[in-house]
């Protein structure tokens, strides 16, 4: 005898398909979605400090990135020159911005900029303070750099409070280092050396930049 | 006996080992600027090789087979690393040079600005650090400071040369600042075709109003020309910066509609590869920058 299986007409299987080719579509589409999507950068920060990307109005922001890169070459003259940091005229005289006062400088508060160094156990310091005349164009900043002298390894009295904590948030070689902080007012004495740790408690705050090491990593391996 | 020493020696000079020996490091490049920062480092000590070739969109490159043979060749690969050339981890990885080809990132270290036209959750760092002279220079720094710890021999030679290309974009910045210098207000109201110019604007002092195509390559709809046109008329912008390789239809468009001075930018991305690509690019965006400054002031040269 024969027999034959019939199966019973419908599109259960069909459908089936169906959906499997939609959920394929869904798949490929948030896999699209997800590698064009821009995901903003978030930093963690500590309570002294704020962030280039948010706290800063345009102007502040153009003289944070200035400093920011002219630290990498006032690092650069200290090595080549025997260990001497610049002066203002220096840099001024070498276009290093912020310091020439050129149109930016006029629209940006017209910073008057002055340095003070300082040796302290382990290595020496500058700070480039630039006093605001127009708190409403830009706050005050002040430029720390700092070189130790190896082998003397940081002990606790001399590391920099701010700067222990917030590893990471500032780059330069691994013998020096360098912190811009700014402050509401333009007539803020010139900021402690030997104790860093004091700016935060003068009212400083340190600008935590967003570096291309930080940037999503999608783009990297 | 002698000859033989001679002929020998000859030989040895001749031979492709020797040939080696004395071969050039081949630096691999992403983009154009690059391209011109790394040979300006380098001098005549190496040899720099472009990733893909002449001719391709930078913004949504697929990587070909050929790439996959030059990365094979590189000694090292120099990349920008905040999103603008996301190829040339594609290539690395395809090729298995993952972890073998030491890369230079060019920005590590360099401070990113967010990118005009995203707003305030949504604020993402800027990849054009390239379109400066300021970020470029600690870009030149970060470049010869990797290259040197590659070749120690050479890392002086590098530093030397990094900074000499380094004074004379300093000293071609200052020419233009001088241009609109003591001539009056900076705070000029400014929209952008695209967002890769934040960084030469604000070092410049001028503020991004509107960006009317935040994502590069992609025209405005009508309906996004239509709300971006509006959005230029209430924020009272004073100069649009388009690029050169805007469709015209749009800015004449624009330009029609607002009545606002247009004038343009390169990217940097396109052309040959030249030593000297950068510094032209660069000099012509200053002109533009600084032409637009003084029309808007009423001095135009």
């Amino acid at each position: 005898m024969h027999s034959q299986l019939v199966r019973p007409a419908g599109a259960r299987r069909e459908g089936l398909y169906l959906l499997g080719v939609c959920g394929v579509i869904l798949l490929a589409w948030a896999a699209m979605v997800a590698q064009r999507h821009v995901v903003p950068v978030k930093t963690e920060l500590a309570p002294w400090q704020i962030t280039a990307f948010g706290n800063l109005n345009p102007a502040e922001q153009g003289l944070f990135g200035d400093l920011w890169a002219t630290a990498v070459e006032i690092d650069a003259l200290h090595k080549d020159n025997a260990g001497v940091w610049p002066s203002v005229e220096d840099l001024s005289d070498l276009a290093m911005p912020p310091f020439p006062q050129d149109a930016m400088w006029e629209g940006r508060g017209r910073h008057v900029w002055t340095a003070n160094r300082a040796e302290y156990a382990g290595g020496h310091a500058v700070v480039y303070l630039g006093r605001t005349a127009s708190t409403k164009d830009a706050r005050t900043f002040a430029l720390v750099l700092a070189h130790r002298h190896p082998p003397v390894p940081p002990s606790k009295e001399t590391r920099d409070p701010p700067r222990e904590k917030a590893e990471g948030a500032a780059a330069g070689p691994a013998d020096a280092f360098f912190t811009v902080w700014i402050h509401p007012t333009g007539d803020t004495p010139f900021p402690p050396i030997a104790k860093l740790g004091d700016l935060a408690q003068a009212g400083w705050k340190e600008i935590v930049p967003v570096r291309g090491a930080d940037a999503p990593k999608g783009d990297k391996k | 006996m002698r000859l033989l020493g001679v002929l020998m020696a000859a030989a040895l000079l001749l031979s492709p080992g020797a040939a080696l020996a004395q071969a050039k490091p081949k630096i691999g490049v992403t983009l154009h600027p690059y391209y011109s920062f790394v040979s300006h480092v380098v001098g005549d000590r190496a040899e720099v090789v472009p990733l893909i070739k002449v001719g391709f969109n930078v913004h949504n490159y697929e990587p070909q087979p050929d790439d996959l043979k030059r990365v094979m060749d590189f000694d090292a690969l120099v990349t920008n690393g905040v999103g603008h050339d996301a190829f040339a981890a594609k290539i690395v990885q395809a090729a298995g040079m993952d972890g073998k080809l030491p890369i230079i990132y060019a920005n590590d270290g360099v401070a990113l600005i967010a990118t005009a036209g995203y707003e305030g959750e949504r604020k993402v760092p800027n990849s054009h650090t390239f379109v400066s002279i300021t970020a470029s220079i600690q870009q030149l720094y970060a470049i010869a400071e990797g290259l040197g710890k590659l070749h120690p021999d050479n890392a002086a030679y590098y530093r030397q040369n990094a900074r000499a290309f380094a004074t004379k974009l300093r000293q071609l910045k200052a020419r233009y600042a001088q241009r609109i210098a003591g001539g009056g207000d900076m705070r000029i109201k400014v929209a952008t075709i695209h967002g890769g110019y934040d960084y030469l604007l604000q070092e410049f002092g001028l503020e991004v109003t509107a960006v009317i195509e935040p994502a590069h390559g992609l025209s405005p709809s009508a309906s996004q020309l239509r709300d971006t046109i509006n959005k230029i008329k209430s924020a009272d912008v004073n100069v649009i910066f388009s690029e050169i390789e805007f469709p015209d239809q749009v800015i004449d468009t624009i330009r029609n509609e607002t009545g606002i001075r247009v004038y343009s930018f390169v990217h940097i991305s396109d052309g040959p590869y030249t030593k000297e690509k950068f510094e032209e690019a660069i000099e012509y965006n200053m002109k533009q920058l600084t032409d637009a400054v003084l029309d808007v002031r009423g001095q135009k040269p």
